[in-house]
């Protein structure tokens, strides 16, 4: 059929479905004014030869046709045919194809030379592999076409179809995820990196789908974090991941983590840092993804040049157990933190802070704790610089780490200098200014501040009464820190002469980390020009013209301050002094030429100088300067961190009598209280988030301290108090990687609930004739029994024996032996036990019936109440009921025979929660409560026993008996969440339950394993192998079984 | 010259004539000069409780002398008038010390026995000053065997003999005893507790240290101060990791090592940091202090 008529061909379409008609009708005009009519019936006849191929073709037809309009802006006829030829040839495989094709031309040739319009239709073909899927894949590839092409050639496109290829033999939907996040990946993607990606994308996608799609996905975020030379050389480290077998997500997370971790560290270190990592990869994917995620971590305390060895010693481990290996670069072996401890310039607090504590208690005499800064912020009383030393007045807390020096000791003086600081705060009494104390050595200026009527009414501390004299308050309160601060540090220098030249050298070197005096306005500088005086400056400090007098008249009045046996009080004289000083002038910028170089002698020449402070201020001329600014603080010199002597007196005053302060002058004291963070937040919610939090800390404070007047106990025992949590770190044995998971597991210890004491009565009532027989057994054991020693010099009697030894010997011409008497020594019964009860939930398993009734002891101990009143008993009975019917029973032993003895429950739930209930402690005396918190063990979570025997064994390493005894009693395994390799290997837990017991019994414990698993024997074996364990077959014969074997064990 | 240097090598003396000539070095802290007179003359038995090195030895031999009489002539042998304190007898309690330790017992000799007078006996003869130190370390029988002396009895029974001796009137027993260590089992009972009035010795505040310091070592006034202060600074530390507080007895030791040429912040390391503890978290606390006081 001749298609030469606009007729011909619509009665051509007309066999077709209305659509491509009405579309042809639509373009048909608009295309014939642009065509010669052969070519316009050319076009024509190739829609119908298009619409004529297949079933669903005559869509392509659709459009073709819809297409060629727009289309033909851009291309001339001669390029009208390949683009129709290419179509047409798409719709051969499949029409949806060349519907996709057509659709996407009008928009993809904005992009595409049109002599290239062959090799893009070529290019979605070849991802056609004839099945739906693949077709949906290739149409999406030509949708996607004109976003893709704006950023990358149709050469680089062909390579990420070459990608997109390999993934879709793996999985589609992958392809398809991939395909759909090309656009957006490839525009934050340098050229270069691109064609290193699709490289690694091609050969992830052979190997581990998954991983390549997700890698491809982030690959922008990865890549651009790492320093541009070294991305090739990266993502070939992932590919060397995937290739040497890695798990399935290695490769990615390597990636992925890596890279993030890389992002963190200078560029200038990854290509050592990759080279590195490459060596490990070689031997252990595992091992070099965790070195990469944890590099910043380990760099963040040792020298870039000291990661290397480090490195080094866990390359052995590694290539001799590979667990061991990655543990060690996981930072989860004890090992691996030793030795950056070995190698770590940066000093970590914790691993000070009990030396640094002793000292600062023997500065002060006083309990003082030293705490990392986020103990105090965390609680959210108005401190919240998390790198600033500083004190509440009870503690010093200092920042967790200091890394401030190349070397750890320097580091350390750092530390020391500034918790020096603190203490100097708190022995040379800054905390106990008082309003009505007479200063040393200036006439006292505050009582004429204050109105008669007014004194100090409606202040809750001194330092808030005195503060509020001053109009502006802040500059008032940081003349003051500065005038302090100087003279703490002066007078710290001359009680401690020791620490003088150390202190010295911190100051010289916060002298260069402070601004430019000539930069500040004029206040500001005044009070930073004194900063660096009492900082040791002595030249080159900067005046500005005209202010020559006043700052004569500063330095003199921080000089006086610090004369000999200056107190607080004279602190806040000269403070009144130079606040009077400072409002007469006004904060402005003074430009540069305006300034004068002075030294701090003559700045202190005896040019006389009468004491301006004593007469009233004149009005201050205060905003008289427009440009005036708003006072900023003195930059804070960093060891003397933040000092708030305001909230510290709030806080003690809280403290002794919370009671009588009201809640609006408490609410006035915190808003007039110059702690930015509060006034900047006028919400009403903070202030009062933070008074109910201030009045909590002050209610611990003084639990605290009246249970260590009770008990005569360090602050550290302060967990006395029941809602009071303490808890610790432990290392957990891994027997796989033969080493310590540093710090690994936490326990909380608390003090157990009170239920009532009628539990432990009525146990005694109940095993009545049991209790009188263990308590018989007992009072049997002579709490001191007696030893004959023989053959001494010296003694009681003569030791028949040895005398006719001797005289044996003297006939025979032999000198005899002295030592012919004997005598009796006293050996004093001195044991120490801990109990430690296993409270899992497994412990609420009844005891069955059977079992009652066939319980041996049960009936030759009370046969007939027995079997007269069969039901009288409870028979539901929990192991967790018998086990506490022992320890009442064991109570009583105990108490019979005075041995010191602690009775724990311990379970929680994973390594970061292991619950350790004290019911009573070592030394704690037997009483009522201890009663009623017998009355509330009862069955919880989990069984992590290594923890919980470290605890105990911590708390008997420091009692002083002679014998030491810990008595474990458990229902079963250990098991807890986390407590295995992998989640798998059980034996984990047994071994470091084991490992637990050894250590204890390095430390002169005795260990004794007592459970009432009767399936037990095999993991009891390994655990306890040479310490001594029991199995209760019987659990009814517990309470029998327990004083028994104490008494084995003890005598 | 050699003959006589060998000589002189050492003293010998019987215990109970064992007294000072010399005025021991003492510095009173408070009244206690006052009340042992008293408790002297009117023959009540002291206590003396305290820390390690405080002074308690010292002050006894203090008191012994102040006590004793100006002695016209000895042996004739010295002219003019002497001060001659009072016999000091001492002994030192251990948990092996037994009553015969004490009282004395019969020796083997030859074929024959011989009775030998133990320290508390001399002592109760002589009428001198006996002291016991750290009492609570003898065996209870021994603590009992005092009691007859410390009541208005003053007599010394001597059992193994049969006899009963009366204390002549100088004779007073001072016993010392340092609460600090001791377990609860070690406690006095208060039977023998009660026969004695007791007298709290402590370190002496940091002038009065100061003074023995420089007395004691020779020290100049400036380091016996710092060294007072250290021990000020070192006594806060008790029962917050040390067991006991430094005493004067080592802070004097640390001022005479300084004397002898060694650095103070050495001299400190062995008398003081080494001395007091094993534990080496402490012993870095305490040279801290030390560093810090001392440049
Ligand atoms: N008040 C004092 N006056 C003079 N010297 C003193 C004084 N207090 C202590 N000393 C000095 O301290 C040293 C130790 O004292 P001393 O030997 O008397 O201690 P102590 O209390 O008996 O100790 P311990 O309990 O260990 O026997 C003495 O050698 C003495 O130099
Ligand atoms: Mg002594």
């Amino acid at each position: 059929m001749l298609y030469d008529s606009i007729e011909n061909i619509e009665a051509g379409l007309q066999k077709f479905p209305p659509a491509v008609l009405q579309e042809f009708r639509s373009t048909a005009p608009a295309v014939q004014r642009r065509l010669s009519s052969a070519d316009f019936y050319l076009w024509g006849k190739e829609g119908i030869a298009l619409a004529e191929h297949s079933f669903r073709s005559w869509e392509a037809t659709v459009e073709y046709f819809r297409a060629t309009l727009v289309v033909l802006r851009q291309l001339d006829f001669s390029h009208l045919s390949p683009w129709t030829q290419g179509g047409k040839a798409l719709a051969q495989e499949s029409s949806a194809l060349a519907c996709a094709f057509f659709r996407a031309s009008a928009e993809t040739l904005h992009h595409l030379s049109p002599d290239r319009l062959v090799d893009w239709a070529l290019l979605g073909r070849s991802l056609y592999k004839g099945t739906w899927r693949s077709s949906s894949l290739a149409c999406r590839l030509f949708d996607l076409s004109p976003q893709l092409l704006i950023q990358v050639s149709l050469d680089e496109m062909k390579k990420l179809s070459l990608f997109l290829d390999r993934l879709a033999n793996r999985s589609y939907d992958l392809a398809l995820e991939a395909l759909n996040l090309a656009p957006g990946v490839l525009a934050e993607l340098e050229k270069g990196d691109r064609d290193a990606l699709y490289e690694l994308a091609c050969l992830l996608a052979e190997i581990t789908p998954r991983d390549a799609k997700l890698c491809f996905e982030v690959a922008p975020k990865a890549l651009n974090r790492i320093c541009r030379d070294e991305r090739r050389h990266f993502l070939s480290l992932v590919a060397l991941v995937a290739q040497s077998g890695a798990q399935e997500s290695i490769p990615f997370l390597f990636f992925h983590e890596g890279a993030r971790s890389l992002g963190t560290l200078d560029w200038a270190l990854h290509p050592k840092l990759l080279s590195l990592a490459e060596e490990l990869v070689v031997d252990s994917p595992l091992a070099g993804l965790e070195f990469l995620k944890n590099c910043p971590a380990v760099l963040a305390r040792v020298r870039s040049s000291d990661l290397e060895p480090w490195l080094r010693e866990g390359q052995i481990l590694l290539r001799d157990s590979p667990e061991a290996g990655v543990d060690y670069f996981r930072l989860e072996a004890r090992r691996s933190l030793e030795v950056i401890e070995r190698l770590a310039s940066s000093m970590e607090l914790s691993r000070v802070s009990d030396v640094l504590q002793m000292y600062c208690c023997a500065l002060t005499g006083r309990s003082i704790l030293i705490l990392p800064t986020m103990k105090l912020t965390e609680k959210n009383l108005g401190w919240a610089s998390p790198d600033s030393p500083t004190t509440e007045g009870n503690a010093i807390f200092l920042p967790p780490v200091i890394n401030r020096y190349p070397h750890k000791d320097e580091n350390f003086r750092w530390a020391k200098v500034a918790a020096t600081h603190q203490t100097g705060h708190i022995e040379l009494g800054t905390f106990d200014f008082s309003f009505d104390r007479p200063a040393h050595h200036f006439p006292d200026l505050r009582p004429s501040l204050e109105p008669k009527e007014a004194a100090g009414e409606k202040s809750i501390t001194d330092f808030q009464r005195f503060f509020n004299f001053f109009p502006e308050r802040k500059l008032a309160s940081e003349t003051f820190t500065v005038v302090e601060d100087s003279r703490i540090d002066h007078q710290v220098k001359e009680e401690y002469k020791g620490i003088k030249p150390l202190y010295e050298g911190i100051q010289r070197d916060s002298l260069e980390a402070r601004p430019d005096i000539i930069t500040l306005p004029l206040r500001e500088a005044i009070l930073e020009n004194l900063v660096r005086i009492s900082l040791g400056q002595t030249r080159g400090l900067a005046v500005s013209n005209g202010l020559q007098s006043i700052m004569k008249r500063a330095v003199h009045l921080q000089a006086q301050s610090r004369s000999p046996g200056a107190t607080v009080e004279d602190s806040a004289e000269a403070t009144i002094r130079l606040y009077r000083l400072l409002v007469s002038i006004p904060n402005i910028v003074a430009p540069s030429e305006a300034w004068q170089d002075m030294d701090l002698d003559a700045l202190l020449d005896a040019e006389t100088l009468e004491d301006m402070g004593d007469q009233n201020p004149a009005e201050p001329p205060l905003d008289r300067e427009a440009h005036a600014l708003e006072f900023t603080p003195p930059q804070t010199v960093e060891f003397r961190g933040e000092l708030k002597p305001e909230l510290v007196q709030i806080l003690s005053r809280l403290e002794r009598e919370r009671t009588q302060i009201s809640a609006p002058a408490l609410q006035e004291a915190m808003d007039n209280s110059t702690e930015p963070q509060l006034k900047d937040k006028d919400l009403e919610r903070p202030r009062d988030q933070l008074i109910s939090n201030l009045v909590k800390e002050a209610a611990r404070r003084e639990r605290a301290s009246s249970s260590q007047k009770r008990n005569g106990l360090d602050p550290s025992q302060e967990s006395l108090e029941r809602d009071d949590v303490l808890s610790f770190l432990y290392d957990e044995w891994d027997f796989r990687a033969g080493d310590f998971k540093p710090r690994w597991c936490r326990v909380e210890q608390k003090v157990m609930e009170e239920g009532s004491a009628d539990f432990f009565e009525r146990t005694l009532r109940e095993y009545h004739h049991l209790a009188i027989q263990v308590k018989k057994q007992f009072e049997l054991i002579n709490p001191e029994f007696q030893r004959k020693m023989k053959k001494l010099p010296d003694g009681e009697e003569y030791e028949l024996d040895a005398v006719i030894e001797a005289m044996v010997d003297r006939r025979a011409g032999q000198t005899p032996s002295e030592k012919i008497y004997w005598r009796r020594n006293k050996i004093e019964r001195d044991v120490a036990v801990a109990f430690l009860l296993d409270m899992s939930a497994s412990t609420a398993e009844a005891v069955s019936e059977m079992d009652i009734y066939s319980s041996q002891w049960l009936s030759r101990a009370e046969p007939p109440l027995y079997h007269a009143l069969p039901g009288s008993r409870p028979i539901d009975k929990r192991i967790i009921d018998v086990e506490k019917e022992s320890a009442v029973l064991f109570i009583q032993a105990l108490e019979t025979i005075g041995d010191t003895y602690s009775i724990y429950g311990f379970s929680g739930y994973s390594r970061e929660n292991v619950e350790f209930y004290i019911i009573k402690d070592l030394g704690e005396p037997f009483s009522e409560q201890v009663k009623r918190r017998l009355d509330k063990i009862a069955p919880l979570q989990a069984t992590r026993m290594g923890p919980a025997i470290r605890h105990a064994t911590a708390k008997l390493d420091v009692q002083e008996a002679k014998t030491k005894i810990l008595f474990l009693l458990s229902d079963g395994r250990p098991q807890d969440h986390g407590y295995s390799r992998d989640g798998v290997e059980k034996d984990y837990a047994v071994h470091d339950t084991r490992m637990a017991l050894v250590e204890a019994r390095r430390k002169g414990i005795v260990p004794f394993c007592l459970t009432v698993d009767r399936a037990g024997h095999d993991y009891l074996k390994t655990m306890c192998s040479d310490m001594g364990y029991e199995i209760v077959d019987d659990i009814h014969t517990l309470p029998k079984r327990l004083p028994a074997l104490y008494r084995r064990l003890t005598t | 010259m050699c003959a006589e240097g060998i000589r002189t090598l050492y003293k010998e003396h019987m215990i109970e004539e064992y007294a000072s000539v010399e005025e021991p070095f003492y510095i009173p802290v408070h009244d206690e000069e006052e009340i042992f007179t008293a408790a002297y003359t009117q023959k009540i038995p002291v206590l003396l409780k305290g820390p390690t090195g405080c002074g308690k030895t010292r002050f006894v031999q203090y008191m012994a002398w102040k006590l004793g009489r100006p002695l016209t002539v000895i042996k004739g042998k010295d002219k003019g008038s002497e001060h001659q304190g009072l016999p000091l007898v001492t002994v030192a309690c251990h948990e092996d010390l037994t009553a015969s330790d004490l009282v004395g017992r019969y020796l083997l000799e030859g074929e024959s026995t011989r009775w030998i007078d133990g320290p508390l006996t001399r002592a109760v003869k002589a009428g001198a000053i006996c002291y016991l130190d750290e009492i609570v370390e003898a065996r209870k029988d021994t603590t009992v065997l005092i009691h007859p002396l410390t009541d208005h009895r003053r007599i010394l029974p001597v059992e193994k003999k049969g006899q009963v001796l009366e204390a002549s009137d100088g004779f007073l027993l001072v016993i010392s005893y340092n609460p600090g260590y001791q377990s609860a089992l070690k406690d006095l009972k208060h039977s023998t507790r009660q026969r004695f009035i007791a007298m709290e010795f402590g370190y002496p505040p940091r002038d009065v240290e100061k003074a023995i310091i420089q007395h004691e070592s020779g020290v100049d006034e400036a380091t016996a101060m710092e060294l007072a202060k250290l021990g000020e600074k070192v006594r806060h530390l008790k029962e917050h990791g040390l067991q006991e507080g430094v005493s004067t007895r080592l802070l004097i030791y640390a001022g005479e090592l300084i004397r002898q040429g060694i650095a103070p912040r050495r001299a400190c390391e062995v008398a003081v940091v080494w001395a007091l503890t094993d534990d080496s978290e402490v012993q870095k606390s305490v040279e801290e202090v030390v560093s810090a006081i001392f440049p």
